[in-house]
């Protein structure tokens, strides 16, 4: 390439499209196949990500369990679980290298005030929550919470909510086949749409 | 005897001071030629020695005679008479009742009982005289204690006194002296409490203070005479404060602190510098001051036993026998023939602020601001101790109303007013107020000393530091506001059995970096399955169609079977072969299959 072209490429005014140098900082999801579609090469490391599934709570959990992992590892934080569906189980997270001491378990009806805290709070890095319905306004501030303290924020809902507006950096449909889960990314700041399988998807 | 010996094996033989003692005590008791033989209760083989003598401490013992009626005087809001016999009212209307009927069937403790019962009714009742403490009355005051079924007087004011009522008297005696009298219940918390306000000012002359519960105070003067000044003008400077302070006070001064404390309960003034003079100045004491158990006391009584000196003159094997060695001990300790380990008294700190509003505040938001400066003042309070509390306790005072309780507990210590009034404000998001807020009382628990990253996280707000803060505060808000069951963290137990292994477990937050667990909780077998993040609360049972699980269709089984029986021993075993199983659609689950019902059962979703 010409070495005039390549310096002109890498001027920060050019903006090229679809070649997007993404340098926001990500958690590597811990699946080669998840890595190469998603800008930066793994999870935003912070902000609202969606995931929107048939039955919420069932496999957002094993989905971030490896980039939850990586990442503890490097910080002090805990992880929060807002209203899980079901009982979260102490030996598997001890058994994938969490911390079950620095788990939180916050179960409430008042889901919206109790995610609003924990979102401004700087204690929890990690926040997965499974809302029943969330308003877009509460959403909005969520997001802003989430890049303000650098949380990651993970909100669980349900399938119907695809056509509904949201400011999440990341949203996915996640659909579990008996290859393992599938993953549409339809909405990604910065990256493209698609669908990726992640064959064998193990706790 | 050997006994006696052997705890005292620290020290040297008798002194020849001690056997002086004894030889002066035998003329004595040769003098008085009593009929029976008088042997005296020698000094143990092995006591004191002549250097430890030295050493040892000069002690002033202060006995606060009335000590129950100016306890109840100093009560901060006043103090209510139980009853007041007037002339229209009957203060035993119960009592008499009975008698009128003439159906004497109750056993004197039941009509006590009664008579205590109608006493703490009217404890109760909103009907009580409040008696302002700046001016107490001039009518008679007794003090009853209303802990024991025979209601003797404790203690009593001047006009009292006058009226002829004598500590001890019974209070139908005390009815029958004068018309007008005032009945107080004895208060004992308020008693230990005044006695260490006593004991907190008496620090200022000495380090070493003591509390003889329940009415006396020792101090270790020894190394406080040169700075005082003297002896003289230090019990001056004593008697002067406590007289200042309103309160009746007998001090005495003696080698041993036992020896001062019953020199002053003698109701007048004592100095013995010298451990030799003791013997001589306890002699003539009688032995009701020593305040042995009331058996021990009669039995001495009946051998004619009056006072100390008696005592002594008593063989030291058969005393032992029949009293046992601890009264032996404590005579030992009297004349400081055995040492005698003091426990100092150290002052509790709490904080506790009161303030009356001026007008009725009704709503949560006023309310609040008008509980700051409360909260302001506790933090004022504690940052100079360098300490935080753990809780606090809010009373709310209503007009009407039983007063509103509001306690708040910190995960850790903590001396910030503003994060305080944070978790108060969640706090008050549960709280039902019956009826407006008068007045407020903000006390503290124990305080404890405030961690180093506390403070230094006011100082670097935004550094990485903060994160465990921040993490304690969020869960304190939250438990505030959804309640404590509501937040809590995962423990893994080592149990075998799937449901035993995980537990709610309360949330710690420590500074600390834990090392990744490497190691499993429970030892997991080589064919073990994974566990699933998600457990069922009840094992779900499954549809089976050929004997096969179905779950959303037919199951089909991944891993497994793990063998999980365990329990045996306390009754919840289970003997179950467990599999990950996946649905037609994907979703991998852990079933089980019951090994004597052949049940299936879905226990736990892997995602």
């Amino acid at each position: 390439m010409d070495p005039r072209l390549s310096t002109l490429l890498t001027h920060p005014l050019l903006w090229q499209t679809g070649m997007a140098r993404v340098t926001r900082e990500s958690i590597a999801t811990g699946f080669a196949a998840l890595d190469e579609r998603l800008p930066g090469r793994g999870w935003p490391a912070k902000g609202l990500i969606e995931v929107l599934s048939n039955e919420p709570g069932r496999s957002e959990l094993a989905l971030f369990a490896p980039a939850l992992v990586r990442s503890l590892q490097e910080s002090n934080s805990w992880i929060a679980l807002i209203a899980p569906p079901l009982d979260p189980y102490a030996p598997a997270f001890t058994a994938a290298g969490l911390d079950a001491n620095r788990v939180l378990v916050i179960r409430t009806t008042r889901l919206a005030w109790a995610l609003e805290q924990v979102a401004r709070s700087a204690g929890c890095r990690f926040i997965l929550a499974w809302p029943q319905r969330m308003q877009a306004k509460s959403l909005r501030r969520l997001q802003l919470a989430a890049e303000q303290m650098s949380s990651l924020l993970v909100l669980g809902r349900p399938r119907n909510c695809r056509s509904s507006v949201s400011p999440a950096v990341l949203r996915v449909e996640l659909s579990s086949t008996p290859a393992g889960l599938t993953l549409d990314i339809f909405k990604s700041r910065g990256g493209k749409a698609g669908r990726v399988c992640l064959p064998g998807t193990h706790s | 005897m050997a006994a006696i010996g052997k705890t005292l094996d620290l020290f040297e033989p008798a002194s020849a001071a001690a056997q002086r003692q004894s030889q002066s005590a035998k003329q004595r008791s040769s003098r008085q030629n009593r009929s029976r033989v008088a042997l005296e209760i020698a000094p143990p083989p092995r006591a004191l020695s002549q250097e430890a003598a030295q050493r040892a401490s000069l002690w002033l013992a202060i006995t606060f005679p009335r000590l129950s009626l100016e306890a109840l005087l100093r009560q901060p809001h006043g103090f209510s008479a139980l009853l007041r016999r007037d002339s229209q009212e009957n203060p035993f209307p119960q009592l008499t009742r009975e008698v009128q009927s003439g159906s004497r069937r109750g056993s004197e403790a039941e009509r006590y009982s009664a008579v205590r019962d109608e006493l703490q009714i009217r404890k109760r009742s909103p009907a009580r005289q409040l008696i302002n403490p700046a001016q107490p009355p001039d009518s008679p005051l007794v003090i009853v204690d209303l802990s024991h079924n025979q209601q003797r007087v404790i203690a009593c004011n001047p006009a009292a006194v006058k009226a002829g009522i004598t500590l001890g008297s019974g209070l139908n005696a005390a009815y029958g002296l004068t018309s007008e009298l005032q009945v107080l219940a004895r208060d004992v918390t308020a008693e230990q409490r005044f006695l260490e306000t006593l004991a907190q000012w008496a620090g200022c002359f000495t380090p070493k203070v003591t509390l003889e519960a329940p009415d006396a105070l020792s101090l270790e003067i020894k190394g406080s005479l040169k700075l005082f000044g003297g002896l003289e003008s230090l019990q001056a400077l004593i008697v002067s404060g406590l007289q200042a302070k309103g309160v009746q006070a007998v001090l005495a001064v003696a080698p041993t602190p036992s020896a001062a404390l019953v020199l002053s309960r003698t109701s007048q003034s004592y100095v013995c510098l010298q451990r030799s003079q003791l013997p001589a100045a306890l002699s003539a004491i009688s032995i009701a001051t020593l305040r042995w158990p009331d058996d021990a006391v009669e039995t001495l009584h009946a051998m004619g036993v009056q006072c100390i000196g008696d005592c002594l003159r008593l063989p030291r094997e058969g005393f032992a026998r029949r009293f046992g060695p601890q009264l032996l001990l404590e005579l030992d300790q009297l004349l400081g023939r055995a040492a005698q380990p003091q426990r100092a008294f150290i002052a509790r700190e709490r904080f506790c602020v009161r303030r009356d509003f001026e007008l009725d505040i009704e709503g949560h938001e006023p309310l609040l601001l008008q509980l700051e400066p409360l909260f302001q003042s506790l933090e004022s309070f504690l940052r100079p101790r360098q300490s935080g509390v753990q809780s606090l306790e809010l009373r709310l005072r209503h007009r009407e109303h039983p007063s509103t309780r509001v306690v708040l507990r910190f995960v850790r210590p903590m001396a910030d007013a503003k994060h305080a009034l944070a978790v108060l404000a969640e706090r008050m998001e549960r709280l039902e107020l019956p009826a407006p807020v008068i007045a407020a009382r903000l006390r503290s628990g124990p305080l404890w000393p405030l961690e180093m990253e506390t403070i230094s996280h006011r100082l670097l707000a935004d550094s990485a530091q903060a994160a465990p803060q921040a993490l304690t505060r969020l869960i304190e808000r939250l438990r505030a506001r959804l309640g404590a069951d509501a937040v809590y963290s995962l423990q893994c137990v080592s149990d075998h059995r799937p449901e035993l292994a995980s537990r709610v477990h309360e949330p710690v937050v420590s500074r600390k970096r834990k090392k990744p667990l490497t190691s499993q909780p429970a030892k997991q077998l080589t064919n073990a399955l994974p566990r699933p993040f998600w457990l069922l609360p009840q094992p779900q049972p499954l549809h089976a169609q050929h004997s096969w699980p179905q779950l959303e269709g037919k199951l089909t089984l991944l891993q497994g079977p793990e063998r999980i029986e365990s329990g045996w021993w306390d009754g919840n075993d289970i003997c179950r072969d467990y599999y990950m199983a996946a649905t037609p659609t994907g979703l991998r689950v852990w079933i089980y299959r019951e090994r004597r019902s052949k049940r299936w059962f879905l226990h736990g979703i892997y995602g």
